[in-house]
């Protein structure tokens, strides 16, 4: 069908070249080509698995995904950005790895148990395992891993291993001893940034400049082959993987285009195969009804887009006028204009993507009328012009989505008498404003409180987040309830336990609103039908290709 | 020692005086921008202590004028430090970005000069012809146009609505080797070159235009017509040689701003260069990076100026030095 379009679309360019007759059999070829295809578009829709019978895996083909920006380096310990954890997850292992519902699945580790107090976690570990130089794999790696560069180099490691005690391999095993039971552990073995390193390589030098760092050495079922810095990386598959006939495909590149549109262009034509995390929500909407390729945005770090209020400034310390100002904004037409419907609006600090999102929380409406009784209340009244008074609202200019939420918001609050500026500057500027000098009134921002909220709190809205961190609590919120309710969850073992704690959590926090859930930001993959099981993670961060395979 | 070996002397001293002052002066310029890189290095999900211990780390816990001496230090040694984001010595960084930017130059400008210093001949001779008065007023819209409005209008024009050239990028082809690479590249590199050749045709043209009008009045022409030499002889051999001193001059000194220039381009067109690598490191507050390609900027500009001088005793045996 698309073959048929351009030709059209040549012959119309260049009448004159072509008799008459010629151009009207193209026109009414191509407006058969029309009619017949849309039923045929309809069989071959999305979701439905695709043309033909083929169901089972074969190997071969090249998988081409477009990144929006090089990785910095393929050491995903010391580089802890997306763009190094997409192709260092195919090339390195963890422990375990998660399925769609974000439960741990074995990978490196077979089999574990974990003792009933929490504290003891034996894990036994897949026999066979070579790295790419055709070194033995051995637990002497994990523990290189955990012990020597994770406590200097990983900036999750603190937050998951800080009670740590030892680490012991006995024959085939690994088991990791706490001094306290860590409640979240199983959620964060399979993390990028826990991927295991190889000693041998890494022993003894420092990981942040070690060559390898450019020519990565895994035990993963791709292996580095070339890498033209800014523009593509090459991955090839490792025949000699240990886990038996995997993976599938032949090789995967990775396409640095930075640009999302000429990104979604590629993918419609067939020149990439997956497009991470980009696809614009207008863009996503239209795909819906292309046929071939599906769109996803599965998020077990469930962030909520919000706005924060620094509650040392004047007004905003006020409960209540914080309660006007959730009730003042408008979150569906957020969700409409910014994500073309494509997202949900938020209703507390987690999102409803999380296993442990309160769905009892409610819908927050707004309501303009009870906004203004509430500011009146407060002894904020509006003086001639109208204004009650002046807010700054920082927001990072580059995140297209953050952006044009500060513009709703603003006109929203104009509604009830309060008058915003917005600031809108470059990321590190914006971040050292924030976070560093606690110079803003409100500030647009998302905080990652996923996937185990219970490590991420602390940072975000614990009193021991007070700290001038980047990443931290820089509304100045502090309450005790909620500071012992999440030290209480990161000691419970039980996933069903944790959830009651946190739903209190959630209830406190929309109490108190030291943040204003707008809506839930999302960031949208697409791939291309032929290639089956292409996004089997929960979430982009966990993207894993091992059994991806092409179709027709 | 010559006259000419002492000038020369001379000038190296005062090009390396000249480059360390740069150096310094970046030094502290660049950490007045507010934030440091660890925000984005460290990543949203680090402690407080991560990020103590990656600024110590990277030596950024230090006082400023410390870390200037630490840094001269290495770069007396001929060390350029190693980048924050790449985590790899500045030297290979900016070695791999180099040929792409070297490439855009190198085709933009040997356009620029061939085409500008003609339209600025065949305007100047051709003075008063209506269709030259044309395009001279083009020219003077092509050198105030900035770069990257130009650069998306013909990304919009040639790249999404005729869809002739790719929008961005360097190659398109993956695996392509020979005959099919250079094509591909060659494709890629129209759009980036056509935007910062037209304004550097605009000010070439003008600039040789200028130039040759003055000297077309000189009496020498007038005597060269007067014996009766060909008229394309009398423009290009004895006028356009005495025309591009001035072209010369100005050019050296407009090479500060194609630096700036290229940046843009390199940006709006995801062209991996070094003017790509500028940006992206101003953004990330990638120090050594930035530092290093101000190193290099500085010293290209002092060398050319340098070369360009010395060119007039080529383009003009009266002009000697020492």
């Amino acid at each position: 069908m698309t073959e048929g379009k351009t030709a059209m679309a040549e012959r119309r360019r260049n009448p004159s070249d072509r008799t008459r007759r010629e151009f009207i059999q193209g026109v009414g070829l191509g407006g058969l080509a029309l009619v017949l295809g849309g039923p045929l578009a309809a069989a071959c829709a999305p979701g439905t698995g695709g043309v033909g019978g083929d169901s089972s895996p074969k190997k071969g083909g090249s998988f081409i995904v477009a990144m929006d920006a090089d990785a910095p380096n393929l050491n995903p310990m010391t580089s802890q950005v997306l763009q190094t954890f997409y192709p260092s997850n195919q090339i390195f292992d963890t422990l375990v790895k998660y399925d769609k519902d974000f439960q741990p699945i074995p990978w490196l580790a077979r089999s574990w148990k974990i003792s009933p107090d929490g504290k003891t976690f034996e894990f036994t570990l897949a026999q066979g395992v070579k790295w790419h130089d055709g070194k033995p794999f051995s637990s002497d790696d994990i523990r290189y891993t955990f012990e020597e560069a994770g406590p200097k180099y990983s900036n999750t490691y603190t937050l998951v291993m800080k009670d740590l005690e030892s680490i012991d391999a006995p024959e085939g095993k690994v088991v990791f001893h706490f001094r306290q039971p860590v409640g979240a552990l199983m959620a964060y073995l399979g993390d990028p940034n826990f991927n295991i390193l190889p000693k041998h390589i890494y022993s003894g030098t420092d990981p942040r400049t070690n060559n390898a760092n450019s020519e990565p050495v895994g035990t993963g079922p791709f292996m580095f082959k070339e890498w033209a810095r800014g523009d593509h990386l090459t991955l090839a598959r490792n025949s000699s993987y240990w886990q038996k006939d995997l993976p599938y495909l032949d090789e995967i590149v990775f396409r640095t285009i930075p640009n999302a549109a000429a990104a979604v262009a590629a993918l419609q034509q067939g020149d990439i195969s997956f497009l991470l995390t980009r696809i614009p929500p207008v863009d996503a909407q239209r795909l819906k009804s292309v046929s071939g390729i599906t769109t996803l945005s599965p998020s077990v770090l469930a962030r909520t887009l919000d706005l924060w209020p620094n509650l040392r400034n004047a007004p905003l310390r006020d409960l209540k006028v914080r309660q006007a100002i959730n009730i003042a904004v408008d979150r569906p037409r957020m969700v409409q204009s910014i994500a073309f419907d494509q997202t949900v609006t938020a209703r507390g600090p987690i999102g409803t993507t999380s296993p442990y999102f309160d769905s009892s929380l409610p819908e927050l409406k707004r309501d303009v009328q009870k906004a203004n009784d509430l500011l009146d209340a407060a002894g904020y009244r509006r003086a001639g012009s109208g204004t009650r008074f002046p807010l700054n609202l920082r927001v990072v200019a580059s995140v297209d989505q953050f952006a044009k939420t500060a513009q709703i918001v603003k006109e929203n609050l104009a509604d009830v008498g309060i008058d915003v500026t917005i600031v809108a500057a470059e990321t590190t500027t914006t971040l050292d404003a924030i976070f560093k000098r606690w110079d803003f009134d409100l500030a647009i921002y998302s905080m990652p409180l996923g996937p185990e909220p219970s490590l991420q709190l602390p940072a975000w809205l614990g009193t021991t987040g007070i700290n001038r961190a980047y990443f931290s609590n820089a509304q100045g919120y502090s309450n005790d309830t909620v500071d012992s309710l999440t030290a209480q969850a990161q000691r419970t073992v039980e996933r069903k336990d944790r959830m009651d704690l946190y739903k209190k959590i959630q209830q406190q926090i929309m109490a108190d609103l030291p943040l204003i859930p707008l809506w839930e930001p999302i960031f949208i993959s697409g791939y291309r039908n032929e290639f089956r099981n292409a996004f089997t993670a929960p979430d982009d961060r966990y993207l894993n290709w091992t059994e991806t395979w092409k179709g027709a | 020692m010559s006259g000419l070996g002492w000038y020369l002397a001379r000038r190296v001293v005062w090009a390396a005086v000249v480059c360390v002052t740069a150096v310094v002066l970046t030094f502290f310029l660049i950490h007045l921008a507010p934030g440091d890189p660890i925000g984005i290095l460290a990543g949203e999900r680090s402690t407080p202590e991560y990020q103590a211990l990656l600024r110590a780390q990277l030596g950024l816990d230090q006082p400023l004028p410390v870390q200037l001496l630490r840094y001269l230090e290495r770069l007396s040694r001929g060390d350029l430090g190693y980048s924050f984001t790449y985590q790899a010595p500045v030297a290979t960084v900016m070695a791999s970005r180099l040929p792409p930017t070297l490439l855009l130059m190198g085709t933009s400008l040997a356009v620029a000069m061939v085409v500008g210093v003609w339209i600025g001949v065949r305007t100047a001779v051709g003075r008063g012809r209506p269709g030259w008065s044309l395009v001279t007023v083009a020219s003077l819209v092509g050198y105030s146009v900035p770069a990257f409005w130009l650069g998306q209008i013909l990304i919009l024009l040639f790249g999404v609505m005729l869809g002739w050239f790719p929008i961005l990028g360097m190659t398109s082809r993956i695996g392509a080797t020979g005959i099919a690479y250079v094509a591909d590249i060659a494709w890629h590199l129209v759009l980036p070159a056509l935007t910062l050749g037209l304004i550097e045709i605009a000010l070439i043209s003008r600039l040789t235009r200028a130039a040759m009008i003055e000297v077309l009045a000189q009496d020498y022409i007038v005597a060269a017509r007067g014996k009766g030499l060909a008229p394309r002889r009398v423009t290009y051999r004895h006028a356009l040689r005495n025309a591009l001193l001035p072209v010369i001059t100005v050019f050296g000194l407009e090479l500060g701003w194609l630096v700036a220039g290229f940046v843009v381009v390199e940006t709006v067109f995801g062209w991996p260069g070094l003017g790509r690598l500028t940006f992206d490191a101003i953004s990330a507050r990638d120090y050594p990076v930035i530092t290093g390609l101000f190193i290099l900027v500085t010293s290209t500009v002092v060398v050319a100026n340098l070369l360009t001088d010395l060119l007039y005793t080529v383009v003009d045996p009266r002009i000697r030095y020492g």
